[in-house]
């Protein structure tokens, strides 16, 4: 009798995790609310489009159980964060996600988007966390800039945002962007040819040199007397130094970093 | 007409003419005169080296071009041949005819390198150049493309000296660092002063205007310490020059190589710069000295496609050298293979 409530027991269990939102169910999680997903602090959109963005989220959320934050600021600056101005995007959407307390379950799975309307540093990022920060490839990271990117230098911002959330979807449904790999891969391909063919010059050509080895003699080397190599002055004047520094990151950002609260995000973002 | 032999003035060891009036050889160059025994005696073809400075002030002018004409000590034929040939063989009955001439007195070569390569392995040399050359015609083996080869003593001049000088650099230490933010890059810049010099023995040249600068160039090394006393016997059975191209005209050639070195050596001397520019060298030679020799070589001559290539043998060593033709259709198609097999590769890396 044990083992049939048992077995009852865990095919319950099992259609639960199967049904959307069950798996959140099953290991005692809720949804989160919507509400605080869109945080338009720099009011560059309007409420109606507010509203489509957290019916998105929602949905995103109930369905595949993934968090999604929108966040607009004037600057990289946030009183919950601490009394600091964040230079870096990325840095500032890991500490807002990771101490704002959002994510799915253990993992604290989810996105977030953040773009800074601060005038002359206009940046944005988005942060992949949780099993998110394992699905989102390079190429997929990427392609999200590709397509982020020229909406928001075009002052497209709620395009931008429905753009965003549009590729979270995508990505949810199929683990990965077709058209993002198609070009990335039509690029990597370029390179590929470029790098062959420059190989291949490079190998005949030594093999043409090697047909042609008579050349005149511009060195004396190995009829130099043994030792007699006589250096009696040797003189260094410093001149000076110049230092040049280069940003890490210029439009692109990309790759695996560490939040303050020392979780794991993934990303990539830009200045626009 | 110029005969095979031939006696030299004991002063200056040009060529003695016998004068029926005095009934006395006379020299033109020196004008010395002596009596036969005189002459005998001296047996100048035996002991005089070659010495530039004692050539050059002699014999300040010499016309090397046009022909003249031998008799053959065996057969008594009249043989013509260039101005510049020491050693060359009888058309009519094949004699080995050395042209006293141009290798003795003032021409008297300081040393030679005998042939030690027989020629009967050249086709093996020549068989082991073109293996691996994987651009080479297919048929240029299999064919009969080789025209003629020759054994020839070619005239080099070998020379001594020290070259001192100074040269100065535009060098940079580069060190580099990063923060959170920004790649940083710091360079030093330094103006290093090397001042010093070295001695070179024997840099060859070859002193004959036949002979392409850059085959002979690319035949080296010899062993030079293999060097012997030259003797009319070692010309037997090849062929042989004396200089037309002087040792002054033939100087820049070495000058160049010693400098280049001496540049080479300074160069290694600076230690830890990122990057070296020289911006300044000044150098001289010193203690010049002059060798002539004989140095052997087998010239090989092959056709290919209504093209002449010219090979060299270093007739000590064995080294061959010379450009050989390529074949547009192998280039392409290894070219074209390459290109597939990497661009495959790339195409299942990317797949997988």
């Amino acid at each position: 009798m044990k083992k049939i409530k048992c077995m009852a027991s865990l095919l319950l269990l099992l259609l639960v995790m199967l049904m959307p939102g069950g798996r959140a169910l099953a290991f005692g999680m809720q949804a989160p609310a919507a509400a605080d997903r869109v945080l338009d602090k720099a009011d560059i959109w309007s409420e109606s489009e507010e509203a489509e963005f957290r019916d998105s989220i929602e949905a995103l959320s109930e369905t595949y159980h993934t968090d999604v934050v929108l966040l607009t600021v004037y600057m990289l600056y946030d009183a919950a964060l601490g009394d600091q101005t964040y230079s870096s995007a990325a840095d500032f959407a890991d500490d807002f996600y990771d101490r704002g307390g959002y994510g799915y379950g253990n993992g604290r799975t989810g996105l977030i988007l953040v773009i800074s309307m601060e005038p002359g540093n206009r940046q944005y990022h988005f942060s992949t966390s949780g099993r998110e920060y394992e699905s989102y490839s390079s190429s997929d990271i990427s392609f999200v800039q590709g397509e982020i990117q020229p909406l928001l230098t075009g002052a497209d911002y709620d395009g931008a945002a429905r753009r965003f959330l549009e590729l979270v979807k995508l990505h949810e449904e199929s683990g990965h962007f077709d058209i993002g790999l198609a070009k990335t891969d039509d690029s990597d391909m370029l390179w590929s040819l470029g790098l062959a063919l420059l190989v291949a010059w490079a190998v005949t050509s030594n093999m043409k040199r090697r047909m042609n080895p008579v050349q005149k003699a511009s060195r004396a080397r190995n009829y130099a007397v043994p030792g007699s190599y006589e250096l009696r002055h040797y003189n260094e004047v410093f001149l000076g130094t110049s230092v040049s520094r280069r940003p890490r990151s210029q439009n692109r950002q990309g790759g695996g970093h560490i939040g303050h609260s020392g979780a794991g995000h993934g990303g990539g973002g830009g200045r626009f | 007409m110029s005969d095979t032999l031939s006696f030299k003035c004991p002063n200056c060891g040009a060529p003695l003419t016998y004068s029926a009036e005095l009934g006395r050889f006379s020299c033109e160059y020196c004008g010395s005169s002596f009596t036969f025994d005189e002459v005998k005696n001296a047996d100048v073809n035996a002991d005089t080296p070659f010495d530039w400075g004692d050539y050059a002030a002699n014999v300040p002018e010499e016309h090397l071009d046009g022909l003249v004409s031998y008799v053959c000590k065996s057969c008594g034929a009249e043989v013509v041949t260039d101005a510049v040939t020491a050693a060359t063989h009888c058309p009519y009955c094949d004699n080995v005819m050395v042209i006293e001439d141009n290798v003795s007195g003032l021409l008297k070569p300081n040393g030679i390198i005998p042939f030690r390569v027989d020629k009967k392995k050249l086709k093996d040399i020549v068989k082991a150049y073109c293996s691996g050359k994987r651009l080479l015609p297919n048929n240029f083996l299999t064919t009969h493309r080789i025209e003629e080869v020759r054994g020839v003593y070619v005239p080099f001049w070998l020379y001594g000296c020290r070259a001192d000088g100074n040269m100065t650099f535009d060098a940079t230490r580069v060190r580099t660092w990063a923060d959170s933010q920004f790649y940083y890059t710091e360079t030093s810049h330094y103006l290093v002063t090397c001042d010093g010099g070295m001695a070179f023995s024997r840099v060859p040249a070859d002193g004959s205007r036949r002979m392409d600068d850059a085959l002979m160039d690319s035949v080296e090394p010899y062993d030079l310490s293999e060097l012997k006393d030259y003797a009319s016997g070692y010309l037997s059975g090849y062929l042989a020059d004396r200089f037309d191209d002087d040792a002054e005209s033939c100087l820049p050639r070495a000058d160049l190589r010693v400098k280049n070195s001496l540049a080479d050596a300074f160069r290694s001397s600076l230690r830890g710069f990122t990057t070296a520019v020289p911006v300044a060298k000044n150098m001289k030679l010193t203690d010049t000295r002059v060798e002539y020799v004989l140095l052997p070589v087998y010239l090989i001559t092959a056709s290919y496609n209504d093209k002449k290539y010219a090979f060299a043998v270093n007739g000590q060593t064995g080294k061959m050298t010379g450009n050989l033709p390529v074949s547009r259709a192998k280039f392409w198609a290894y070219f074209g293979g390459i290109f597939a097999v990497i661009s495959g590769l790339f195409a299942l890396a990317n797949f997988l």
